[in-house]
C-alpha cells in the first residue's frame, strides 16, 4: 500500500517535474537553523535552492555532485562555509528522487546518468559520516547536540527514502505491466489509431523503461546495502553510549523495532563501542549475542 | 695482507663499527618490497559490482543453474562499461587507519571511468558507458600511514562484427501468452486476408560474464539495395530513440511490414535496408558494434497469385507470413497464414 501511495505521487511529481514546476521537498526532513542564511544568493547552497524552486532536478543533482567534491575540500571551515554544508546536506536528504515515468510518451530526462540522484544522497551520507560534529560546534553558536541530531536525522532520511525506493517484486510487477502496456499497443495499432512505426517506438520505449526500472530498483538495494553501515557506525559515534537516541534515528530511517537488532549486527556488529546497544534490548527484542 | 687481516680480525675493537656498517649497508640494500609486504598482506581491496553480470540473469530466465553464485559473479573484475562497483579496503583495524583519510587514486585508465569520492571507505567506481574501447583500470588505495593497496579491473565493451560476422545473438522473444519463443505482436495472424508479419527480436551483447545494463545502443540507416528502391519498397526511418539494454545484455529490435494486399504488384520484389547499431550517448553513436541487412521479399504464393508471402530476415533470424486474398480464403486454410518464426 505504502508503495503503492509512493508510486501514485511519483507519477504525479513526474508530471509537474518536466514542466518545470517546483519540486517537492520532505516536510519531515528539518531545516538547519539559519533561515537567513539562504537568503544570501552568494553562497553555492542557495543554487540548489533556484534548481529546485524550477523542477530542474537533474540539474540539481548533477550541481550537488560538484559541490560535495568542492565542499570536501576546504579545510578548517568557517561560520559560513559550515552553514553553507548545512544547507546543502539539507537539499540533498529534502530533494525528492528522480520520478518514475508513468507513461511510454514521457521520454526520460535523465539519460545521462540514470542513478545520480541515489548516488548524490549516498555520498552526502559518506561525507556526514566524516564530519567531526565538535569541530562544527566550535565554528557555530549551536551545541554539538544539535548538528549531530540534524546530521543524523538528514542520513536517516535519506537512507529511509533509498531504502523504501526499492522494491523486491518489481520482477513481477514488470512482467505484468509488460504485457498490458503491449496489449494496449497493440490494440491502438490494431484501431489504426498509430502506425507501425509508431507503434515501434512505443514497443521500444515500453520496453526501455521497465529497463532503466529494473537498474535503478537494483541501485536502489545496492546503494541501501552499502549505506547501513556507514549510517549505524555514524549513530554509533553521535550518540555513544545513548541506545535510545541511535534506535531513534534507526527507526527514522524506516526501521521497525524488529528489524534493528539484525540491523546492527550486519552493520557495527557486537564489538565494546556498541556493547551499549546490546544492553536491555527489553522482553521482545532480545539481540542476539 | 697483514694490514687487512689485522682490520678484519674479530677480535680487533676496529671489527666491531665495521661490522654494524656492513651489516647496516646490508640492510640498506634489502628490496623494501619484504618490509611493504609485511604491511599490506593482509590489507586486501574488496570489489562488489552493482549488477549480476548477464549469465545469472540468463540462467534465471532459462530456469537453468547459473555458471557462478551470485556472491562470487559481484566479486568479479572483469567489467562491462557502464557498471559500477564498490570498492572496500579491508584488513586490520591498525594497518587501515583512520577510514576517513584513506584516499583513493585511478593508477591507470582514468578514460574508462571515476572514483565518486577521493576520500573515505567504501568509495564508489563508476565506468562510463560511452568508452568505445576495453582496457585496464587500476585503483589504489592509501591510508593515513601511507600504505598502499592497488586492485586491477579489467573492462571491456561489447564485441563488433569481425570479418561481416557477427558477434551478437539473436532470437525471437518470448509470447508472454504461450511462454514460447517468437511473437507476433501485433498480431497480424488475426487477419488472414490482410498482408503483414511482425516480429520481436532480442538482441544479446556479449560477452555475458559481465553487465552492459547501462549501455544504450542506437540504429543507423546507412543505405538501401537497389537503390533507388523498387516500387513496393518503403524508406527506412530507423526510431529517432536509442534503445536500452536490460540485465540480460539484450536490446530488442521489431522487424515487421504492415503492407496492405491492394499495394502488392508486380511481385516478386525484394529490397534490402542496411544499418548499423551501435552504442549511444543519446542519439550520437559511439561504438559500432554490428552491420546489418534488413532484407524484405514479398511473393506470390502460388502462380495463380492467390496470396502473398512476406519474409524479411535480419540478424540470421526472420519471420515469414502468407496471406491469402478474400477470394480465395477459406476458415481451412488458416494454418497456412500463421506466422512461422525462423
Amino acid at each position: 500500500m505504502k508503495s503503492l501511495l509512493a508510486c501514485l505521487s511519483c507519477s504525479l511529481l513526474s508530471l509537474s517535474s518536466i514542466q518545470g514546476a517546483p519540486a517537492v521537498l520532505n516536510p519531515n526532513v528539518e531545516k538547519p537553523p539559519y533561515p537567513d542564511f539562504i537568503k544570501h544568493s552568494e553562497y553555492s547552497a542557495c543554487g540548489l535552492k533556484d534548481l529546485l524552486d524550477q523542477g530542474r532536478l537533474e540539474e540539481f543533482y548533477k550541481r550537488s555532485k560538484k559541490l560535495l567534491k568542492e565542499n570536501g575540500r576546504i579545510q578548517d571551515k568557517n561560520t559560513e562555509q559550515v552553514q553553507n554544508d548545512l544547507w546543502t546536506f539539507y537539499y540533498i536528504a529534502a530533494a525528492p528522487l528522480f520520478p518514475i515515468d508513468s507513461s511510454p510518451e514521457a521520454s526520460a530526462s535523465w539519460r545521462e546518468d540514470k542513478t545520480l540522484d541515489y548516488d548524490v544522497k549516498t555520498s552526502a551520507v559518506r561525507y556526514m559520516a566524516t564530519q567531526d560534529t565538535g569541530r562544527l560546534a566550535a565554528v557555530l553558536p549551536i551545541s554539538r547536540e544539535k548538528i549531530s541530531a540534524l546530521y543524523a536525522l538528514y542520513t536517516a532520511r535519506i537512507l529511509h527514502s533509498i531504502k523504501q525506493s526499492y522494491d523486491p517484486d518489481l520482477g513481477e510487477k514488470q512482467k505484468r505491466q509488460r504485457q498490458e502496456e503491449e496489449e494496449k499497443n497493440r490494440l491502438l495499432y490494431r484501431d489504426r489509431k498509430i502506425d507501425m512505426d509508431q507503434a515501434n517506438v512505443r514497443s521500444i520505449l515500453i520496453h526501455n523503461r521497465i529497463s532503466i526500472q529494473d537498474l535503478r530498483n537494483n541501485a536502489a538495494k545496492m546503494r541501501t546495502d552499502s549505506l547501513e553501515k556507514t549510517f549505524v557506525n555514524l549513530l554509533v559515534e553521535y550518540f555513544p553510549g545513548n541506545a535510545a537516541q541511535v534506535r531513534k534515528y534507526i527507526k527514522l530511517a524506516g526501521y521497525s523495532d524488529k528489524e534493528i537488532p539484525d540491523l546492527i549486527d550486519r552493520t557495527a556488529g557486537r564489538e565494546p563501542k556498541t556493547e551499549f546497544l546490546y544492553k536491555g534490548a527489553g522482553r521482545k527484542n532480545r539481540m542476539r549475542p | 695482507m697483514k694490514l687487512i687481516r689485522e682490520f678484519f680480525h674479530p677480535m680487533t675493537s676496529s671489527f666491531l663499527p665495521l661490522k654494524w656498517t656492513v651489516y647496516l649497508i646490508g640492510l640498506a640494500t634489502l628490496p623494501p618490497i619484504q618490509a611493504e609486504e609485511e604491511d599490506t598482506g593482509a590489507l586486501q581491496i574488496e570489489s562488489t559490482a552493482d549488477e549480476l553480470s548477464a549469465d545469472i540473469h540468463i540462467a534465471r530466465e532459462e530456469g537453468k543453474e547459473p555458471p557462478r553464485d551470485e556472491a562470487d559473479d559481484r566479486k568479479r573484475t572483469r567489467l562491462g562499461i557502464g557498471e559500477s562497483v564498490d570498492l572496500l579496503l579491508t584488513g586490520k583495524d591498525s594497518l587501515i587507519g583512520n577510514i576517513q583519510k584513506i584516499k583513493w587514486t585511478i593508477l591507470k585508465g582514468e578514460n574508462l571511468g571515476e572514483l565518486d569520492e577521493e576520500m573515505g571507505n567504501p568509495v564508489k567506481l563508476k565506468l562510463s558507458p560511452y568508452s568505445v574501447q576495453g582496457g585496464k583500470v587500476v585503483v589504489q588505495a592509501t591510508t593515513e600511514h601511507n600504505t598502499v593497496k592497488e586492485k586491477e579491473f579489467t573492462v571491456v565493451v561489447p564485441e563488433v562484427d569481425i570479418d561481416s560476422h557477427q558477434k551478437v545473438t539473436a532470437q525471437h522473444a518470448k509470447n508472454p501468452k504461450t511462454g514460447e519463443r517468437g511473437y507476433d505482436e501485433w498480431n497480424f495472424e488475426a487477419f488472414p486476408t490482410e498482408t503483414g508479419c511482425s516480429a520481436k527480436l532480442e538482441i544479446t551483447l556479449h560477452p555475458t560474464d559481465v553487465s552492459f545494463h547501462n549501455v544504450e545502443m542506437l540504429e543507423t540507416h546507412l543505405k538501401n539495395i537497389p537503390d533507388p528502391l523498387p516500387e513496393m519498397g518503403s524508406e527506412h526511418k530507423p526510431l529517432p530513440i536509442w534503445s536500452n539494454v536490460n540485465n540480460r545484455n539484450v536490446f530488442i529490435d521489431n522487424i515487421g511490414s504492415p503492407k496492405p494486399m491492394s499495394q502488392c504488384k508486380n511481385l516478386p520484389q525484394e529490397w534490402t535496408w542496411v544499418s548499423k547499431f551501435s552504442t549511444s550517448r543519446m542519439s550520437e553513436p559511439l561504438l559500432d558494434v554490428t552491420t546489418q541487412h534488413q532484407r524484405f521479399l514479398f511473393t506470390w504464393s502460388a502462380p495463380n497469385e492467390e496470396g502473398v508471402t512476406i519474409k524479411i530476415t535480419k540478424f540470421g533470424r526472420g519471420v515469414e507470413r502468407t496471406a491469402i486474398k478474400t477470394q480465395y480464403y477459406t476458415p481451412k486454410r488458416k494454418p497456412e497464414t500463421l506466422t512461422k518464426f525462423l
